[in-house]
This record gives structure tokens, sequence and C-alpha cells, in this order.
């Protein structure tokens, strides 16, 4: 790589194409959910996971798959289920016996042995396996019997959940829940996308995908968005917001005040931070603004909120608390 | 590295108007309250509860206040970054330019923020100021404006001042009364005015009269005014008031007359002799309703029919041809005036009196004539009822006669109390310019200063002082030194011989006086006591003359002397010096009547009491005793020449000592 190919504005430049160039051959196979898409690669580029609220059917276990495919990365799916066990998502020791006759336990690799997973349906999983999964995503590593399994990077946990049934599941606790780097929610199609749907999935012709990036320039991606600066104003901004979403805090709108138990913990300002520098490079800007962060606050922090009981009795939105938490925010302070 | 020239021109740019901006809006904020300030400190001037001199510093503070939000807001910190942001904003740089000034500040700088500080400039040549920061309006600049208007405006307006300056400033010398005085007034007009059965054109009078006595309260009036206005009230009052009042009364006194030789009709007759037509009305009726129930014997019947026949005969002397007569002669003296080529001052003003005369002799002719045609009237009622006594079986149609009758009292005993209540309003009216007459002279005696000190408030006071001082037998008595008595005033006709004397008996000095006075320097007077009489009588009749010693004439004192004086024992002859009118010529003959006083020191108080409440106090109501004597003393008044001035004091007592509800 020569100097010139050194200079932020050419790695800035190199970033840009690879991500559109993602778009585009993700695009062949999913129609609209270009806010949706440009979160999981978001996620994907910070190292962080995303977690995707969505009614079935609209195309999120595609939009993985076809993440995956563009990217060159190894993919596994996982439909979880109330009797799914630690050990089928993990992966279990096994004896095994060799051509000699020589019988040794083996670790047989569950499908979180991936770079990127698919967590189907997370929250019908029973809160074991659901620990399993996240110690995963936390450690990036899975420890079975006395030895620690390092995880090939990158390596990216997409979970969906579905908010309409309820029954049988077992919501992800909070906890759980700050692990993921977004929370992602996936709208209902219009008119037109909706016949680009049918027009792509009904007919004869399948879309093939091809491998525009691969994990190595993931990681690379990923390095340079860390180097992309933040100005204090713009990190106290996050900061505001981070505090705003806080009841107990003077910055925090009377919504807050009178709706959440519990603010967004310190993880949301850093995903608040890093994922604004993916947003300011995917802009070609070679420093994050206040615009970025504004735009990835919703994403990065309306899973790591409490409500209490009156916000959860009122039918309160986290989404419109935090719009107020942004009206109420000043860009600059003093 | 610095921030770059072509990033730090827009932002000095817009901070300046951010600068300015600001120093708008809190110059135009706190011109709000400094001009409300100043339209407080106007209101206060023109309303007098601040000095001018007293405002000027107020409206210097109002006036500094807006420029003290101007530099308040053009010097006031800038919050950093704003001016970056402002820019980024306006031309969607995000944040580019605020991150490159953040930037600039780092002492060490990553390849991204170089790269960051290059992208802002290269974005720097389409920032605007003006974009960035657009001037507006300051938001209280037209609340600003409308209240600067409304100061404007009330610094134009004219407050009316209470100008409490009497009219004696602006070139009117008022006439000043006692407020005791028109008090009376007031009180007496208002009961007439409050009284129900006062007649509509006396009410009018009345309220005219009133308002001429609020003027002369409120000192609205100068002298002349004050009369002009009372010739008029009293020349309205001549004209409304009924002419012939006393023929009416005699009249009714001559039908009383006949009427009394009918026993049955003695109130009746007692009612027209007293000229009390309201009475004789009720009378009239009551003997009616005796008729309608046969109450009345035959001989009683007979004799009310003779009486009535009688009063209905005897018509009174028809006084309207002597008014013709009288007219026609004023008509032939007028024409003969005008008649004349060139006349006189004299002449004229003659002729201006005749034509007045004139005037009235017509009025009364035809109110005569109307006073005429009610008694004829009444006769005829008369007439009738006697015809119809005359027949038997007629009793009930006599009775509705002497209804009719009644009626026609009734009539004339409403004429008759208007005519009462106009002349008392007329006697009214010539007390209060006699007043007036008083007020101006005593002005003149008192002298500017003292009258300067009147209108301070010490007028009533002083003269009620006065009074009392007189009244002790001190006043002037004390101030007079030496030998300023009052001159001889002249001879009085008749057997009268009268000299002034001193105003309460302070000078002179009858023999026999009781009581010691100090004086100053007077001399007593030689009192020559000689024999005094209070005459009593009526009009060409032999009068009783109350005899009363002590009352002679007083010589006035000569010389010097430190002396004490002594009061006389009984009423001076002379009057307040104030007055200047003739002394009364008696018209009557009088005949002296020597009254013994009693010698004694007569009952003590305690007898007073005790024979009191064995005989009882007085029998009739005041109001019955005043009404007789106030009569009196009006006719005496009207029959012999009383001076105005005499007239005046005596109406003014009985004003004073009326009964009151």
């Amino acid at each position: 790589m020569s100097d010139e190919d050194k200079k932020p504005e050419a790695l800035v430049r190199r970033f840009r194409e690879d991500l559109d160039r993602v778009r585009s051959e993700v695009g062949k196979m999913i129609v609209g959910q270009e806010e949706i898409l440009d979160g999981v690669l978001t996620c994907l580029i910070a190292g962080g996971h995303a977690l995707l609220e969505g009614v079935p059917g609209l195309g999120k276990t595609m939009l993985v798959r076809s993440v995956a495919e563009a990217l060159h990365l190894q993919f596994s799916r996982v439909q979880f289920t109330p009797d799914l066990m630690p050990s089928d998502i993990l992966g279990t020791t096994i004896i095994a016996e060799d051509d000699e006759g020589h019988k040794d336990f083996q670790f047989r690799p569950g499908p979180v042995f991936a770079n990127i997973v698919l967590a189907d349906e997370v929250n019908r999983a029973t809160p074991k396996t659901q620990s399993a999964l996240l110690e995963v995503m936390q450690e990036h590593s899975v420890t079975v019997g006395k030895q620690t399994h390092t995880l090939e990077q990158p390596y990216f946990v997409l979970a969906t959940q579905n908010p309409l049934e309820m029954e049988g599941t077992y919501p992800l606790p909070e906890a759980q829940l700050d692990r993921f780097l977004f929370k992602l929610q996936v709208t209902f199609p219009s008119r037109d996308e909706l016949h680009a749907i049918l027009d792509r999935t009904t007919g004869s012709d399948k879309p093939t995908l091809e491998t525009v990036i691969d994990g190595p320039r993931i990681l690379e991606m990923r390095s340079l968005a860390r180097d992309v600066p933040v100005a204090r104003h713009v990190q106290d901004y996050a900061i505001r917001i981070l505090e705003g979403t806080h009841p107990d805090r003077d910055a925090a709108p009377d919504m807050v005040q009178r709706f959440v138990r519990f603010g967004a913990s310190p993880r949301g300002a850093q995903a608040c931070l890093l994922a604004a520098k993916i947003q300011a490079l995917m802009d070609g800007r070679f420093a994050v603004g206040t615009d970025d962060v504004r735009a990835v606050a919703k994403p990065a922090l309306r899973h790591r909120m409490i409500l209490n009981f009156e916000g959860e009795a009122e039918g309160v939105k986290t989404d419109a608390i935090l719009d107020r938490i942004l009206e109420t925010t000043k860009e600059t302070s003093g | 590295m610095t921030l770059p020239d072509d990033l730090r021109r827009p932002l000095n740019a817009t901070a300046l108007r951010i600068r300015l901006q600001r120093a708008l809006d809190a110059g135009a904020t706190l011109a709000l309250p400094g001009l409300g300030l100043a339209g407080l400190v106007v209101a206060l001037v023109k309303t007098e509860a601040l000095a001018e001199g007293a405002a000027a510093p107020w409206l210097w503070a109002a006036g500094a206040l807006p420029v003290l939000g101007l530099l308040f807001g053009a010097l006031r910190p800038l919050e950093p970054l704003l001016a970056a942001k402002l820019l980024d904003r306006a031309h969607g740089l995000h944040d580019r330019v605020s991150n490159a000034v953040a930037f600039s500040r780092e002492a060490e700088r990553t390849p991204f923020m170089e790269a960051a500080l290059e992208d802002a400039r290269a974005h720097a040549g389409g920032l605007s100021a003006s974009r960035a920061m657009p001037l507006r309006v300051p938001r209280d600049l037209l609340a600003a404006l409308g209240v600067g208007v409304g100061v404007a405006l009330l610094a134009l307006v004219e407050v009316p001042r209470v100008v409490e300056e009497r009219l004696v400033l602006s070139g009117i010398d008022p006439v000043q009364l006692h407020a005791d005085e028109l008090d009376a007034y007031e009180s007496e007009l208002r009961d007439l005015l409050d009284s129900p059965d006062t007649p509509e054109e006396v009410r009018d009078a009345a309220r005219e009269f009133n308002r001429l006595v609020e003027d002369l309260a409120d000192e609205r009036l100068d002298r002349a005014e004050a009369l002009r206005r009372i010739t008029e009230l009293e020349d309205r009052l001549d004209r409304t008031r009924p002419a012939d009042a006393e023929l009416m009364r005699e009249s009714l006194e001559q039908i009383g007359d006949d009427m009394r030789r009918a026993p049955v009709a003695e109130e009746l007759s007692q009612a027209l002799r007293d000229g009390d037509a309201e009475r004789a009305e009720a009378e009239m009726r009551r003997l009616a309703e005796r008729l309608r129930n046969e109450e009345l014997s035959r001989a009683e019947i007979e004799r009310l029919r003779q009486a009535l026949q009688r009063a209905a005969d005897n018509r009174p002397e028809d006084l309207s041809e002597q008014l013709q007569q009288r007219e026609e002669e004023m008509n032939r003296l007028l024409q003969r005036q005008r008649e004349q080529a060139e006349q006189t001052p004299q002449e004229r003003r003659l002729l201006q009196r005749r034509r007045r005369e004139l005037d009235r002799l017509r009025r009364e002719h035809q109110e005569a004539m109307e006073r005429r045609r009610q008694l004829d009237r009444l006769q005829r009622e008369l007439q009738q009822s006697a015809e119809s006594l005359n027949q038997r079986e007629q009793q009930q149609q006599s009775a509705e006669d002497l209804e009719r009758a009644a009626e026609q009292l009734n009539r004339m005993a409403r004429e008759q109390m208007s005519e009462e209540e106009m002349r008392r309003l007329q006697q009214q009216l010539a007390q209060l310019r006699e007043m007036i007459r008083r007020a101006r002279q005593q002005q003149a005696q008192n002298g500017q200063g003292q009258q300067q000190q009147q209108r301070g408030g010490g007028q009533g006071q002083g003269r009620m002082d006065r009074f009392v001082l007189r009244a002790n037998g001190q006043g002037e008595g004390m101030r007079v030194v030496g030998p300023g008595q009052q001159g001889q005033e002249g001879q009085q006709p008749g057997q009268q011989q009268g000299q002034q004397g001193q105003p309460g008996g302070g000078q002179g000095q009858p023999g026999g006086g009781q009581g010691q006075q100090q004086g100053g320097q007077g001399q007593n007077g030689q009192g020559e006591s000689q024999e005094q009489v209070l005459r009593i009588g009526g009009d060409g009749e032999p009068t009783a003359m109350l005899e009363i010693p002590g009352m002679g004439e007083s010589q006035q004192g000569q010389g010097q002397g430190s002396g004490q004086l002594r009061p006389g024992d009984g009423a001076g002859v002379g009057h307040d010096p104030t007055l200047a009118d003739d002394p009364t010529r008696m018209r009557g003959e009088h005949q002296t009547v020597r009254v013994e006083g009693e010698h004694g020191e007569g009952p003590s108080r305690s007898q007073v009491i005790m024979g009191s409440a064995q005989r009882g106090f007085a029998d009739r109501g005041y109001r019955d005793v005043y009404t007789d004597y106030s009569g009196h003393a009006e006719e005496v008044l009207e029959r012999d020449e009383v001076p105005p001035g005499y007239r005046f004091y005596v109406r003014r007592y009985f004003q004073l000592i009326r009964p009151r509800d």
C-alpha cells in the first residue's frame, strides 16, 4: 500500500466504496430496509452485535444471510426454541475413535463457531441458553470443560425476536440486552418495496450474490473506524444525551423523570460514539459530528433504558423518550 | 496550526452578528422597563405628584436602561463554538467547521484531524455569516415601540388640573357669606322642595333660589352677579305670584262674617275670617256632609240658608275697574312721554320704569279678573245652595252645591298656599340681598388684609367672635381708642330724636347699669336718661307703647378716660354702624303706655321650674307661637316704612328661631 493510499482521504474513500459494494450486493436480495442494512453493517464493523426486532416474514434472516454471503464470512443459523440447550449452540465434547482404535474426547463446535451467527427468535430459548450465547458474544470465546475455544474474527451475532408472540418466551434480561450494540426495528415494507419483493421472489430467476469483501477487510475497516477523531464538544453531546436518559440527572427531561426507571449504561455512550464514527466514515467525513451521534442514538440506546411501571402501563416507547431527549439536549454546552 | 483565515473570517463575521443581535434584543427588552419607568414618571409629573425637577434623574435612568441592555448584549461572552455551530447548521456541514475549530486548538493532531481541517477549509468558500446568523427584528421591539408611543401620547396629553384657586384670583371678587347664614336658606328651601304640596311654579322658583344659594356658598358669584340674579328671581316671583291676594282674603273674610250668623257654620265662618281657604274647604265639606245626613234641624237649616244668602249677595267691591283706569292712565303717560322729541337720560329711565309698571298693572288686572271670577263662582255656589235649602226636600241638592263651593275653596286654597310661599321666597330674597350688602360694607371696613385673612378661613369665626364680644358688651368698645364715637346720625322724624349708640351698648353708660367692663381709653358716654318706648300697634290705630327704663339717648362722650364701661340697662337705640339706612318712619299713631316693672330679684330658677311643673309649660306648640309672632312681625314690617337694614335684622331673627323639624 502506497503512502497515498494510507492517507485518511484514501482510506475513507475506500471504506465508502467497500460499503457501497456490500450494500449493492445485499440489495440484490433485500428490497429496501437500507437503514436496517446500514445498522447491521455498522454493528459488524464496530465489532458489536445487533438485535433485530420485527414480525416474521420481513426478511431478517435473508438479510443476514445475504450479508454473510457478500462478505465471504462463515454463517450459521440457530433457531432458538425452549428446549435448546447451551451445548446445542456452543458445541460439545464427544468420544472419538481414530483409525488405530484409540478413543479420545474431542470437542465438536456448535453453530456459534462462525463469523456471522443468526440467533433466530432468541427470546424463545431459556435463559440458560441465552446466557450461553451472550457470553460468547461478549467474550468471543467458548469454554468447554477445561478448554477455551476462541472464535474467529470478525464475529458477529445477529439475534432476532418477535414482538408479537410473547407466550412461552423468555425476554432477554437487561444486562444481556446491553451487550447488543444496536437494537434495530424492522418495519413493514412500502408498497413499491412489496412489488419489488414479489417480483424477485416469485420468479424463476434467483439472484446470486458475489463476495465483495472478506473478513480481514472487515477488521481493517473496524480499525479505521476507531481512528476517526471525536471533538470534545461532540463527545460531550453524546454524554449529555446519555445523561438525559437518567431520571436522576438534571439534564433529564420531564418525560424521562416520569417514565424511566434506569437510564442507559456507559456502554450506551460507547456504542453511540463508535457507531457515530462509522456513520461519519459512511458519509465520507473525517470526524464525528453531532449529527452522527444523533443519527445513531436511538438504535444504540433504545434497548438500554428500563421503563418504570408507569411507563410500561402507559405504553410509552423508548423511542419517544429518546426523541424528547434529542429535542432538549443542546448541541453546545454552556 | 491555527485556524485557517478562510474559516476565521466567516466565524468572526458570524460572532459579530450574534453580538449585534444580542445587543438589539437586550436593548429592546430593557427598553420596556425603561419606557415603563418613563411613562410612570411622566404620569406622576402630569398629575403633579412629582416635581419636574425631581423627574429628570428618573428619566435619565429610564433612558440608560436600553443603553445598558445594548452594552450587555454586545459584550456578553459567546458560548464556545457557537458561531461555528451556526455556520455548520446553516450550510449542512455536519460539524465540519466546529470540528475544525476544535481540532485547531489541539496541540497534537492526528492525520484524521488534519484531514478534517482540510475538509472544513474546502467547504469554507461558501460560508455566509448572514446565512448563519440572519439579523431579525428584536423580539420586544414591537412591544417597546408600542409602549414608547403610549408614553409619547401620555406626554402630549394635557391632564386637567384641579385648580383650587378661588375665582377672586381670576378677576372676580366673590361675595362671601357665612356658611351658617346660607345653611338656613338651604334648609328652608329644601323643606319647600321636599314638600309634596308645593305648587310647581313655587318649586321652580325655589330650585332657582337654591342654585343661587349654592353658587354663593361656592363663592362663584360676585356682588353684581348675585344681585342681578336676586332681582331676576324677584321679577320672576312677581310675575308668577298671584296678584290681588289681599282682595281675595278680604272677600273670604266678608263671607266668613256673613256666615257667622249661622251657628252650624261657626267653624266655617272662623276659617273664612282667618283667610284660611284650606280649613274653610274642610269645614264646608263637613257642613255638606251634615246636610246630606239630615243632621240639622229645620231652624238650623233656615239660619244657614239666610247666612248663605247673605254671603252670596254681599259682593265685594270690584277693583278691576280701578285697575283698568290706572292702566289707561299709565298708557296715556307713556304715550305722552314717547311723543317728546328729546329725552334726558332721567326721562328715559322714567319711561322704562313706567313701561314695567304698565306691564305689572296689566298682569295684575288679568289676575284680579280671574280672582273675581273665582269669587263669583263661589258665591254662585253658595247662592244655589241657599236656594236649595229654601225648598224643602232639597237638602241633598244643597249639600252638593256646598261640595262644589268647597271645590272652589280648594282651588283658592291652593293658590293661597302658592301665594304665601312665594311671598316667603321674596322675603328671603330680600334678606339675602341685605346680607350681600352688609358683607360688602364689612369687607370694605375690614380692609384688604383682613379680607385675605378671612379668605383663609377665619372669616366666619371672626364674625362669630365679634358677635359674641358684642353680645357680652365688649367688642367695639374694647377697640375704640379715645373719642372715636359715632357721630350724630341726625334727627328722626316725629317725636323721636335718635342718636346712634354703640353696638352692643359698649360705650353708652346710661345710669343704673350693671356689670363693669374694662375699657380702653374710651370716655364714658354720658347717658341722659330719657323715656324710651317700644311701639306696638296697628296701622292708624292707637297702639301701645312700652316704656323701657334706661333706654335713653346717649350723648356721645368726649375726652380721655380709662375706665370702666358699664352697659346700660336697656336696649340701645342705635344700630350697627355698617348699616347706612334711614331710621324707621312710623306711620301709625301711637299711644304711650307705661308698664311698671316688678322690683325684686324675681323667682329663682327652682321656683320657675316648680311653677312650670305645676302649671305646665306653654300649651301651644312652638310652631303656632312662632307663626303668630312672625306673622305679626311681617305685618308691622309691611305697614311701617322699615329700612331694609332693620327689616333684615327682624326677618333674620325670625328665620333663625324658625322651628325645625
